[in-house]
Order: structure tokens, then sequence, then C-alpha cells
């Protein structure tokens, strides 16, 4: 899936050309130094923009930082006399801004004995996993959740603290883990542990957008980390997105609750109720996108290709929680083949579940040799039942 | 003092940029609540740390991109009345807030070893930060700008192995500062008497050291005083002490003319030269030279010798503080100089200067203990410089993760030097001074001390050796160095600093000598 980010607006670029005619005029009438900073400051602003730019993959962004640049080379331009191209000054400030880019390029990407810290020691991958998936965890629980006692994790999360993979905070005596920047950028790097989807992580690392099938993957394995048996991995959203532009929607609004979608047309509003057991799944998809995927919905302005059209998503903070929303851009289309499959990836993913149910169940029994009481209390079900799936 | 309730309320109410509403927030905070040590409020903390977490507020601050989420403000759910803002529980609810903040701009904070500014998030908060100067307030007075890497980061470093070596040990954890529980954000009010800047450094012109070691060298560059009629000399070399004015009483150095006029302040220069090279072949990774003993022939020379060891590949210090001397500012006219500071790096580029910011007075008794009373007869004699108006700078290195700051002499005592150094949390201070011995009980260590117990820094007091030789009665030679790190050393009585007063010759240069020091020792 790919995403679109709106282009600057011309107000924004006018504000934008004002400061920096205003920080080259002072800068070279006055010669002070604190105005040369503030016209420094505007470059290197300038100078983020650009690698910001980088990153989008369609041209309105670009097109139009150049043209602020273009007015800010006459900006500064007209203080020159003579040829520039002659002056020493001219090159040593376009090797500043490339070291400038070059910096702060740096300062994104991986510092190799962070990573290999994590890879090479599994204990300090599952904290790491553990902490980024949780937010923010005190030390005994995570302690408890990775099985580790608190002195042998204090000390691996010292030194993980020590490479800014991990924040601690103290207060008083309790110890809080909570992810860095780094800790996200080198979880994101190594992939979902089972599930991996190593395209997604790097695709996420490197700012693109990433497949929502795949981002909702990981999110729904992530699951696992929280005590799950079984990870949910199909597709809900997608299916809910297939039924509305079955319906000719024009959106598709997800409730915080998550088992209550609306069916937006021109005509008419629909309420569909889901069933309980998929909210927080449905959810979760939809919370991959916004944090996974790097999606800022607040900007409003995100546009994903999926299967082919291209629809906009936005979470929206409301009392209950986040609402997703999600609008066709394009008249809704969907052929008979996409309702298929649609329906048959449940169909698919139904009787995977019934096999690994039935697989399960076969081996609780083998443990209690055989004998389906003991067995159908374990399970937490009635010996008839269990009989009946093992068949 | 703390800020009263009413007035954080009404700053609450009207904020609407989350850094300001960092600023407000501490300023209530401070001196009115800390994290407590008593167990017993710890599992409060721990609710809502998961209140924060389960409110996603951390990812929402990211996402407003300098707004404040409406969540923010629900989750601190504003007592009505000002004695509930005096509460404890409210107390917790802003603090875990602004931790919250805290956390979230971790991406942005370039003093780190990494940052990861994904598209799309703080694009309106970065641009601010470039055009504020790297400040992040908007409308809050004062500053709140981002914190230096603390020296423990990026495992391996000086600080680790001196640690490790156990001469050196740790300080114990004394006292409490609101700013120790806040890692990437530093809130400082507003200093009336001298603005502030915080430059970065360009990424070509950035330090680069290796952080496995701690390498610093001082040349103290002239050696005594010669008193003669109506001055003093400082030997070797072309510089004199004279009395400038009566009234005020005001001294100056200035420097003789040169007996070749092509070739100023020859004997000095040389001595610079071989001095830097000297420390340069030992790996001094920063090097000191004093106040008011570095003229500018001297400071060209300082510089051609950096480029010509970079030209030629040898290893050279990354970062020279090039002393001081009376120097005037393009962008104020006076009659009087400045006393102003130029700092290079590896490849004599000059990174920045500072003026001094607070004038010398030189009591009867110190002239007397200096052998210059005859010539300044006075009972205070003020050194003949301009002051205002006063500006302080600060560079910041992403290289290094360092604020630096150079803080000449009497700067480094007291206010406002000393006191915005400490509450920006700039964690290398260079101090070149001209002054009396250096011990354990002068001005300088007293009150240099207190900023590496308070968090981690490094500073270095570079003094030359005239007044200071003047003054000694002990025997050996005076110290003339110090160098502060934020470790304990148990064989000087437990100070957090090392006098260095063990000076090297330098080679084939008659008499000239250097201090070095490394950590951790070998």
């Amino acid at each position: 899936m790919t995403t679109l980010t709106a282009p600057e607006t011309t107000v924004t670029e006018a504000t934008r050309e004002t400061r920096l005619r205003a920080a080259a005029e002072s800068a070279f009438r006055d010669r002070k130094d604190q105005d040369l900073e503030r016209l420094q400051g505007e470059i290197d602003a300038l100078t983020a923009k650009a690698l910001a730019a980088n990153f989008d993959p369609f041209r309105d962004a670009a097109d139009s930082l150049l043209k602020v640049l273009r007015l800010a080379f006459g900006q500064v331009a007209r203080f020159v006399e003579g040829d520039f191209r002659e002056q020493a000054s001219f090159y040593l400030g376009q090797l500043h801004a490339v070291a400038e880019m070059a910096e702060r390029v740096r300062q994104q990407r991986l510092p190799r004995e962070a990573v290999e810290l994590v890879t090479r020691n599994a204990p300090a991958e599952r904290v790491l996993r553990t902490v980024v998936d949780r937010g923010s965890i005190g030390a005994s629980d995570l302690a408890t959740e990775i099985g580790m006692k608190d002195s042998n994790l204090s000390t691996l999360c010292k030194e993980l603290t020590s490479r800014e993979l991990l924040r601690s905070d103290r207060f008083g005596k309790r110890v809080r883990y909570s992810p860095t920047p780094l800790s996200h950028a080198v979880v994101g790097h190594i992939g979902a542990p089972a599930l991996a989807t190593k395209a997604a992580s790097a695709a996420a690392g490197a700012g693109a957008a990433p497949d929502w099938p795949k981002v909702a993957a990981s999110a729904a394995a992530a699951s696992l980390d929280r005590g799950n048996v079984l990870a949910c991995t199909s597709d809900f959203a997608g299916g809910i997105f297939t039924l509305g532009a079955l319906r000719g929607a024009h959106a598709v609004v997800i409730e915080p609750s998550g088992d209550r979608v609306l069916i937006e047309s021109e005509t008419s509003e629909e309420k569909l109720r889901l069933p309980k057991s998929i909210a927080h799944s449905i959810s979760e998809q939809m919370n991959a996108v916004i944090v996974h995927g790097g999606v800022s919905p607040l900007s409003g302005n995100e546009v994903f290709d999926w299967c082919g059209q291209r629809v906009r998503a936005k979470a929206e903070i409301t009392h209950e929680g986040k609402r997703y929303r999600v609008e066709f851009l394009d008249p809704p289309n969907v052929s008979e083949e996409k309702v298929q499959t649609a329906f048959q990836e449940i169909e698919d993913e139904k009787n995977r579940l019934e096999q690994f149910q039935k697989f399960y169940a076969r081996q609780v029994l083998y443990t209690y040799d055989g004998e389906y009481a003991p067995a159908a209390k374990t399970l937490g079900i009635k010996a008839p039942q269990l009989k009946s799936m093992v068949k | 003092m703390p800020t009263p309730p009413e007035i954080f309320r009404d700053r609450y109410e009207r904020c609407s940029w989350i850094f300001d509403l960092f600023a407000y927030g501490f300023d209530f905070l401070n001196g009115r609540f800390f994290p407590p040590k008593l167990e017993a409020r710890d599992t409060d903390w721990d609710r809502e740390d998961e209140e924060v977490r389960k409110r996603n507020l951390v990812e929402l601050i990211v996402q407003a991109d300098g707004d404040i989420p409406v969540e923010v403000r629900r989750y601190l759910r504003l007592p009505g009345d000002d004695a509930g803002l005096e509460t404890l529980e409210f107390g917790l609810r802003l603090y875990s807030a602004l931790n919250a903040i805290d956390r979230a701009v971790a991406d942005l904070n370039y003093l780190a070893a990494f940052v990861r500014p994904l598209p799309g998030r703080w694009e309106r908060t970065t641009e601010h930060l470039q055009q504020k100067l790297r400040q992040l307030q908007r409308s809050a007075h004062g500053y709140v700008v981002f914190q230096p890497r603390n020296f423990e980061t990026a495992g391996r470093t000086w600080y680790a192995r001196t640690l490790a070596s156990g001469r050196w040990t740790e300080i114990p954890p004394r006292g409490v500062n609101l700013a120790d529980f806040f890692q990437n954000l530093v809130r400082i009010r507003e200093a009336d008497d001298c603005a502030v800047d915080i430059r970065l450094l360009n990424p070509a012109q950035d330090i680069e050291m290796d952080s496995s070691e701690l390498r610093v060298g001082i040349v103290p560059l002239v050696d005594s005083l010669k008193a003669n009629v109506t001055d003093a000399s400082l030997l070797p070399g072309p510089l004199r002490i004279f009395k400038e004015t009566a009234a005020p009483s005001a001294f100056g150095i200035r420097v003789d003319s040169p007996k070749d006029p092509a070739r100023p302040c020859d004997e000095l220069c040389e001595r610079a030269d071989a001095a830097l090279r000297c420390l340069a072949d030992r790996g001094a990774q920063i090097v000191l030279f004093p106040e008011m003993v570095v003229p500018d022939p001297v400071l060209a020379r300082l510089r051609e010798v950096l480029y010509e060891l970079c030209d030629s590949g040898k290893q050279r210090p990354a970062l020279v503080l090039a002393g001081t001397f009376s120097r005037s500012s393009k962008e104020h006219v006076s009659s009087m100089p400045f006393n102003v500071a130029v700092a290079l790096n590896d490849r004599g580029e000059e990174l920045w200067r500072q003026r001094k910011l607070q004038p010398y007075e030189m009591k009867r008794y110190e002239q007397q203990r200096f052998g210059l009373e005859r010539i300044l007869d006075s009972d205070s004699c003020s050194e003949y410089m301009a002051f205002v108006p006063r500006h302080l700078q600060f560079v910041d290195s992403r290289r290094t993760g360092m604020r630096m700051v150079t803080l000449i002499c009497e700067d480094a005592t007291r206010a406002p030097g000393l006191t915005t150094a400490r509450e920006l949390r700039a964690n290398l201070i260079l101090a070149p001074v001209m002054a009396g011995p250096l011990t354990n009980d002068c001005g300088f260590a007293k009150e240099l001390d207190p900023v590496v117990n308070e968090y981690d820094a490094v500073f270095i007091v570079a003094n030359s050796g005239p007044l200071a030789r003047a003054a000694w009665k002990e025997s050996g030679p005076p110290p003339l160095g110090i160098l502060g790190v934020p470790l304990v050393l148990p064989s000087n009585a437990f100070k957090t600093h090392k006098l260095l007063v063990d000076p090297t010759p330098v080679p084939g240069a008659g008499g000239l000598e250097v201090l070095y020091y490394q950590l951790p020792e070998t």
C-alpha cells in the first residue's frame, strides 16, 4: 500500500519567503552573529524539509520545496558582488548543506553494535520486543514476562539503556522501561518473530508506507506476546471494506469498540454489528497501520492503495476512544472476484482454525493417555464435546 | 520560587503549544513536587504510567506535532480549585504528563546517538526548532531545549572504563533535582542579565573524538612574571601588564612592538607551535591555552599548525581552546576591547568565540601576592575590558552529544555564566584563566565541582604560569590545570577533580612545558 501526503500550501511558502528575506536582509546589512544564526536556522529548516521530501513517493513536496529554494537563493544572491562561482564560500556553502543532510541521514541509520547486541542476545531481543510492544512496563512485570530474575534483568537493561536501546525511568524504588526511537528501529529492522515480515519492517524503517495486510499480520502476531495462545491473522478490516465497496459506500467507519461499523453511502447510512470476537482484532489492525506504518492520521491526508483503488484513512479521537474512518476516493470497484476472494480467505482461515483446534485437542488427550475426562477438564469442555472433536 | 497555582492555571488554560505546557508544568512542579522516596507512593506512579500507556499519550503527542492533544488535557483533569493543584495526586499526574512529553520528543533530540523523526511526524516542530535556534518553547519565557548525552551512552566510554579501573569511584547520589527526571528536555528560566544562544555545529566542522578515552592537554605558554618600573613582563614573550587608567583603576595586557614587523609575537608563536605539536603527538583530544596570553598572531599560528597536521594526516586535537586576548567585536563599538576566547576544530577552523562576562577585580592583597602592588597600587584594579552586552554562546555537537561552553576566568565562578551553563546542562566547560595557583580550594574548583556532582559534565581549567608562580610558596611547580569529571578521586581527598601539576617538557623547545592527562589513567 502506498501513501500520499498533501503538498505544501502557498500560504506557508509565502511566510517562509518573507522570513528568509527578513533574515537575509538583517544578516547581510548588520552582520550581527544572531542574525546570521537566524538565517542559518531558516536554511537548516529547509534542509530538514528536503530530507522529509525524500521519503515522499510523489513529487509535490519536492516541487514545493524547490520553489522555496529558488526564492531563497535569490534572497541571498543579491548580497553577493561579482560572480559568486569564483568565491570559495559558494562551494563551502554547498559542502555545508550536503554535510548537514549526510549527518541527518547518519543519525537516522542504525548503529551496527546496537543491532548486534540485540540479535546475538536472545534475552535482550525478548526484552526489547516486550518493551516496544507494551510501550511502558515496570521492571518486575518485565522480569516476569520474559522469565528472568530481577537482578539479571537489571544488568541486561542497564546495558541496553547505555546504548539508548531502552529508556529507564526511576520513581522511588520502582523502575519502568519504555522504548526509545532506537528500540523501535531495531525491532523494525530485525523483523517480527515467527511471522517474519522483513519487507514491511524495512519499509517502515525507511519511511515508505508498509503493505497493509502484512502490517496487520505483524500486529496480530504481536498479540502473541500478550499471552494469547493463537494469533488471528485474518484481514477482517479488508473484509469489511469489501462489504462497504460492494454496497457502493463512499466511507466505512469503524467505531472505537471495534464491533460496530458504519457504512456511509450517498443515499444512506447503515450500521453493522460485528461479532464481538473480532472487535479487538479490527482495532489492532487499524492501530497497526497507524503506529507501525508511520501514518499520521491527525494530519488527515494519508491515502492508501487498497486492491487497486485509492482510500483515505484517518483516526479520530472521540470520548470512547479512536474511531477509524476509511473513505473510498474513487468509485468503489468491487468485482465478483474480490468478493469471492475475501469469502474464500475467511473460509480458509476457518478451516485452518478448525484443523488446529482438532490437532490441539488430540495432543492434550494423548498427554492424558487417552483419558477423556481429565483431558476435557484441562481444556475446559465436556468429555462428549472432546470426543466429537477428535473423531 | 515555584509558580503560584493561579498563575499556573491561567497559563495552562491559555497554552496551546506542548513545549510551553512542558515549561509551565515544570515551573509549577519545581520545588513543589519530586518523585517520592516512600515506597508506598511508587504504586501510584505505576498506576499513572499505566494510564498514560493505555491512553497512548506518547504517540498522541508525537502525532499532534506541537499541539496539545485533547487526551492530554483529559488525562490531567485540572482540579477546579487551587488547593487541588497542590495535591500529590495532581502533582503525580502532571509529572507523568511531562514525562510523556519527554519520551515523545526523543525522536527529535539531535544530541542523542540516534534519532528517527519518521516522515509525517514532528514536521512542524522540526521547522520551529531550526528557526528558533534549537529552542522548543514558543510563548513561555525562558527556554526548553534538548539535553546533551550522558557519558554512559554508547557503551565503552572513558567514563565506564575509568570507573572499571578502580582509581576513580562513582559519586554517591545526593539531593534531588527535578531536571534529573527528564532525559531529553531541559527547562530553564530566562536569564535576564545575559543573552543566550545555542549554536549547532555543522557536520562538516563538527568535532569527533574517540569516546573510549578522555585525553586533555594544557599549554600554560608563559611561565613567569617580572616586575619592571611601570609594568610587569609575562615571560617569555612580548606581553606586559600595564596600568591602563588610574581612575577608575584598571589594568590591561599589551603586546610589545615586534623587532621584525613581519613576525609579530615570534617567540610566543614558536612556543605555541611546539606545544601544540607535542600534545597532538601525545594524542590529546582537547587542548586549552589560558587567558590573555594568545594574541592574534599566536592564534593565526595555531590555526596554521592544525591545518598542517590535518593536511599531512597526522593525529591532532579535535578541539583547541586557543586562549583569550583583548579583541574588538564587530558588533559592538566600544573604546575598550573585549576579552575574547576562540575555539578551533581539528583543522584550525574557528568554531565559536566567547566574550568574558564578568570583570576581574584584582584586590590589593592579590596585587601584593602577585608582586604587582607597586605597578597597580590601588585597593581594587579592574580589567581594562568591555563586558556588555553580555552574550553566552553554547555550542552543540551532534557527533559527541556534547553541549560546550567557554567560561573565562571569573565567569566560571558566578552568575550569569556558571549558573546558565549549569541550568542548560553544558557538559563540557572550558575555563581559560589567568590566576594564582589552582588548588583544591581555589574558587574554580569550589564552584565547578558542584556542576559535575549534579550531572555528567567535564570541566577543564587552564592557567598560565606568571601569577601562579608569583604566588606559590610551596615546593615544586604550582598546579596550572584542573580536570573535573563526574567521578570521585579518593587519592585527592575524594574530590571530583584532578589537579594537573606534573608538567611534561616539550622536546627541543628550551624549557617549554605542557600538561597532559588522560582517563582512564595508564
